[in-house]
């Protein structure tokens, strides 16, 4: 029997333990990880690692010389659980702000009311890199334009919820939800037996039940297909996973073409028509005749066919509008405005460096900024303040000055701690949460799970997986 | 039965297992001539030639050079990233060829044939082949393509991918055949009256995993003729031209079935003028002439019909 | 008041069969207060079935494809356009660019972005020269313009679809489409609204520049007028011989046609305009269009495949 009990830094909020020890969602798994000996967490970390290996579950980073390299996604061993209060909270918020954002994109590609209200500055949108005129007017099935949305949550320092970002164009990383639960299954059956925790398999058939509830054609069987980049797209293995769940055909651009403002597939029997394409591929690669004309990811055409109704895209065009971090600022604005309620989630915070004083507020007190890239993601165009030396603020600030719409700036926040097995102990590191949102024609709909992402380095606070993150099984209690 | 699938995961699979069965036979092959290449008193004058000249590049000038050199043929043909065709190669496009049609292949068939991707990029292979344990290596990587084979039977569902992975396979395995066969009779100018023995077609024989089958069958023609009729017209021999080629027809049909194509039945009838071809060729009365263009014209048409295989059925680009 | 038969032919032809072309065309003239189409008639090689959206500024747009292999396609469009502008200038009106109250229209705001150039400070300085902070909309659209007429020189042959800004302000040399392109510029800059207007200036005795095809110019935004033309290359507001075909934040945005097909071939593109009054008197212009470049791997690809077509 292990003690694995780690000193608990002063500050910030562990999901394990309180001051007073153990947290009660957490006892019974502790119980089971001190019951264990070294060995035993050794193999088990070694089983885990060796399956996501063994099945390839790998994502390609690229760096500077464009040079990809495989590389699986760490994965920790011990769960991190979600009471099913704190889980009330987070559903209930995260469909309120869904259905504020499904509203708000309506809106924004046609009336634009929230604009001539002034609720929004009209600046904002007109600037904004992902609004798209291409996409004003269009008419989408239920008016819905996010189907599948990855919202990040972080926890502050009493453990109150924020909403960090709103992932609400290709989210990526639903697979590793569904897979890390599968790898606690064969490495804790016990302790996952014991536990009482939600069901999250049944996210693929929620989602294919939403697609083909999209299509066009009232048909019984439409076709449904997931269009993906190709084999060197960090997320290729997600994208084959998924279509393997759902049991649809992963295509590729040069696998469709469009005749007759109609999408079909080219099969050994011929040109079989799509209803749905649930797409991951950005909105710039879907058709070089409108956006990129130098993509060869896309399918010439497809917008055009997407106009006249004839196929339905998972997500919509132009959702970029709705998660720049310029524009994530007024969604507590959003959600009054078309709901008239007050927002359940907090927003983290953000200064728009285009505004000149909340600018040099900003400049004023850099180290406890993070200064971020309003079009950029994934962890890449971000300055920590408390950890970037002397020039790197300084560049930033450049930077700042020579585009201010092109930046936003939030004070750097503690997010909680989960403990995690490294070397033989319990260490505590920074953890996020992503739960998945699905909208169909019957409301939101989100699966009782997550992607919880650690940041590894000890101190981190970045946890995206291109930044050296992991992952955790994510136990939502009934 | 799915009716149709995507043109491009089609050619995956076809390319997936044309390029596994290369290897395989490629590594029967060398493993064949590595292990004769111990027998010092075997009279070899042709040494590694038969493998390097069918399964490489290389130019006649260097297949001269480094025929009898098992250091470079080891190394060569396993791991070199210079040639095209050498397993490191083959394997690598088809693993990428299976990662395009991922969602068609089972978790076991892509685990597999990651695994083996992941032991030929071994940074320390090279080295370790110049030492005694290249002869488990080449163990190894022959009991690989056996699982991948297994695998690939015993998980792998029976659909329009199953009948074009095995398309390819079976054209691919019986190019082999007749090419190894050609590299055995041209040295000796196709002479089916000839007096070769046992030990100069035990190569051959071995190369196709027929060996022991062919010592089972009694019968007092001379090896010359014995040979060709084993290899070309053996219905129960897997590797026989005769063989392949009746698979193949078995999973054109099926192809074919559900298939509303205007060109399918063209196709169906250029196959069909192929095997019959060989099926009635009268191997008892084969002339030597008549040998050599049976093979050639055998090997022609069989690219030609890969070729308009592809064509109608992949061309997705 | 004018009436005029248009016909404008673009022709494609390609050395090897090509097949899988999907093309997006903005052929049709504008109906609008001064411009009347009376007559419109499209017609395409193997008569493909054309579908027709209208876009973000309103132009309407025609897609249609061919999925079988071919060796040329020919779209063919001819209108009869009457055009009338009541008055020759706008009407006296002092608004500035700072009058303008845009805040909350996402449109025009976009229409007034200026694109990020290297030589931004020229365009400053530019506008410096003319006083712009002290102008009217109409005053300053005008000295803008007449500053390129003055300063630019008209010159074929040495611009593309490709030109950039800083490329003309470089050189000050170019075509219609390059002259709006720096007045687009200016104006946005100095705050005005303006966007691209594609089109055909229609000859008359008194020479204008650019004539007898396809045509380039400005509109600005006025709270009161509405959209006013204005033409760079000709230094005069648009008046009967302009008329207007699709209106953008720049060329891009009015490409009469675009499109992609599948295939190794060389790419040739002919366009033939044809303008005639209704007394008879009629003017053409055939342009031989220079296509962009291709890359080396792919013309090493065109050999191959023209090789093996021998």
């Amino acid at each position: 029997m292990v003690n694995l009990t780690p000193k608990l830094s002063p500050k910030g909020w562990d999901e394990m333990f309180s001051k007073d020890g153990v947290r009660d969602a957490y006892k019974q798994v502790l119980q089971t990880l001190e019951g264990l000996n070294l060995d035993k967490l050794n193999v088990k970390q070694k089983q885990a690692s060796d399956i996501f290996m063994n099945q390839g579950i790998t994502f390609t980073v690229y760096s500077d010389d464009n040079q990809g390299i495989e590389r699986i996604f760490p994965f920790d061993i011990i769960p991190r659980i979600i009471t099913k209060n704190e889980w009330i909270e987070v559903e209930t918020g995260i469909a309120q702000r869904l259905k504020a954002l499904n509203l708000f994109l309506e809106d924004i590609y046609n009336e634009q009311l929230i604009v001539k209200e002034g609720i929004i500055p009209a600046s904002l949108i007109a600037s904004c890199p992902h609004y798209l005129p291409e996409a004003h007017g269009i008419k989408v099935p239920h008016d819905i334009h996010v189907h599948i949305a990855g919202i990040d949550l972080i926890r502050g320092e009493k453990g109150e919820f924020y909403v960090l970002e709103d992932n609400l164009r290709c989210p990526s990383g639903v697979s590793y939800m569904l897979e890390n639960r599968e790898i606690t299954k064969r490495i804790f059956p016990e302790m996952f037996r014991a536990n009482n925790v939600s069901m999250v398999a049944n996210y693929p058939m929620i989602f294919h039940n939403i697609l083909v509830s999209l299509s066009p054609r009232s048909i019984p069987n439409p076709n449904v297909v997931l269009l993906t980049p190709g084999v060197y797209n960090s997320a290729y293995y997600e994208h084959t996973f998924l279509a393997r769940q759902m049991g649809i055909p992963l295509v590729e651009g040069r696998d469709l073409v469009v005749n007759n403002h109609k999408v079909y597939m080219k099969t050994t029997s011929g040109l079989q028509q799509v209803d749905v394409i649930y797409r991951r591929l950005d909105d710039e690669y879907l058709d070089p005749l409108v956006f990129k004309p130098d993509s060869t990811l896309g399918v010439p055409g497809l917008i055009s066919a997407y106009k006249m109704g004839n196929v339905a895209l998972v997500n919509a065009v132009g959702n970029g509008v709705a998660d720049d971090k310029a524009i994530y600022a007024f969604v507590p604005q959003m959600i009054k405005y078309y709901l008239n309620e007050e927002p359940i989630l907090k927003n983290v915070p953000t200064y728009q460096m285009e505004n000149p004083e909340e600018r040099e507020l900003v400049f004023a007190d850099m180290g406890n900024m993070v200064i971020k890239e309003t079009n950029q993601s994934g962890g890449y165009g971000m300055v920590m303040g408390n950890k970037a030396t002397e020039e790197e603020l300084e560049a930033a600030k450049v930077a700042i000055l020579n585009n201010p719409r092109n930046f936003i700036a939030q004070p750097i926040i503690q997010l909680s701690t989960v403990p995690c097995y490294i070397d033989g102990e319990l260490k505590l590191r920074h953890v996020d949460l992503r739960p998945y949102a699905l909208c169909g024609p019957n409301g939101v709909k989100i699966v009782p799970g997550g992607l919880t992402r650690v940041a590894l380095t000890e101190g981190s606070l970045v946890v995206n997986s291109s930044q050296g993150g992991g992952s955790k099984d994510t136990w939502i209690m009934k | 039965m799915e009716v149709n699938m995507l043109s491009r995961v089609a050619d995956g699979m076809f390319w997936l297992n044309r390029y596994m069965e290369r290897t395989d036979g490629m590594l029967l092959t060398l493993n064949t001539l590595y292990i004769m290449s111990f027998d010092q008193e075997t009279n070899d004058y042709q040494g590694y030639k038969p493998l390097l000249k069918y399964y490489t590049d290389l130019a006649p000038e260097h297949i001269a050079e480094f025929q009898h050199d098992t250091n470079f043929v080891l190394k060569y043909v396993i791991c070199d990233n210079k040639n095209l065709n050498s397993v490191r190669n083959l394997i690598t496009k088809a693993r990428e060829n299976a990662r395009g049609s991922q969602d068609k292949i089972t978790k076991e068939l892509w685990e597999h044939i990651n695994s083996m991707y992941h032991y030929i990029n071994a940074a320390d292979l090279p080295s370790r082949l110049e030492t005694p344990e290249a002869i488990s290596i080449l163990a190894k990587l022959n009991k690989d393509f056996l699982l991948y084979n297994g695998i690939f039977h015993v998980t792998m569902p029976r659909g329009l991918g199953w009948c074009f992975s095995s398309i390819g396979k079976h054209i691919e395995r019986c190019l082999q055949t007749i090419s190894m066969t050609q590299s055995y009779y041209a040295p000796i100018e196709y002479n089916l009256d000839g007096k070769e023995d046992l030990l100069y077609w035990r190569k051959l024989l071995l190369s196709l995993s027929g060996y022991e089958l062919y010592l089972k069958s009694y019968s007092n023609i001379p090896h010359n003729r014995k040979v060709i009729q084993h290899v070309i017209f053996n219905p129960d021999f897997a590797h026989s031209v005769i063989f392949t080629l009746g698979l193949i027809e078995t999973y054109l049909e099926c192809v074919f079935k559900n298939n509303n194509l205007m060109e399918a039945r063209t196709m169906r009838n250029q196959f069909g003028r192929l095997k019959s071809y060989i099926e009635y060729t009268d191997y008892h009365h084969l002339s030597n002439y008549q040998l050599e263009q049976v093979l050639k014209n055998t090997k022609d048409q069989l690219n030609e019909f890969s070729m308009d295989f592809s064509k109608l059925f992949f061309s997705y680009t | 008041m004018a009436v005029f038969n248009i016909i404008h032919i673009t022709k494609y032809k390609y050395n090897l069969p090509i097949k899988e072309s999907i093309n997006e065309i903005r052929l049709f003239p504008h109906n609008f207060e001064n411009q009347d189409v009376l007559q419109y008639q499209l017609s395409i090689t193997q008569n493909p079935n054309v579908s027709y959206t209208n876009d973000y500024h309103g132009n309407r747009v025609g897609n249609f494809n061919t999925l079988e292999a071919h060796n040329e396609m020919t779209i063919e469009s001819r209108m009869l356009v009457r055009v009338n502008h009541s008055l020759k200038i706008p009407e006296i009106d002092e608004t500035k660019a700072k009058d303008l109250n845009l805040h909350n229209d996402i449109y025009l705001l976009r229409l007034c972005s200026p694109e990020s150039i290297e030589k931004q400070e020229e365009i400053n300085s530019i506008l410096k020269e003319i006083d712009y902070e002290n102008k009217s909309i109409i005053a300053l659209a005008f000295d803008c313009s007449q500053y390129i007429y003055n300063n630019f020189t008209y010159t074929k042959g040495i611009t593309n679809i490709e030109t950039t800004v800083d490329e003309i302000l470089g050189h000050r040399k170019g075509v219609c489409q390059d002259f709006a392109h720096v007045l687009l510029q200016l104006l946005r800059t100095a705050g005005i609204p303006s966007r691209y207007v594609s089109g055909y200036i229609c000859p008359n005795e008194s020479g204008l520049r650019g004539e007898g095809a396809t045509h380039a110019w400005v509109e600005i935004y006025t709270p009161k007028q509405g959209w006013l033309g204005i033409d760079p290359t000709n230094n005069i507001w648009t008046m009967d011989n302009h008329v207007k075909l699709s209106v953008g934040m720049n060329f891009n945005d009015c490409t009469p046609v675009k499109g992609t097909f599948k295939g190794i071939s060389k790419q040739t593109l002919s366009v033939f305009v044809s303008i005639g009054y209704e007394d008879g008197r009629h003017f053409e212009e055939i342009n031989d269009v220079e296509l962009q470049k291709n890359s080396v791997e792919f013309e090493l690809q065109l050999n191959h495949a023209e090789q093996q077509q021998q």
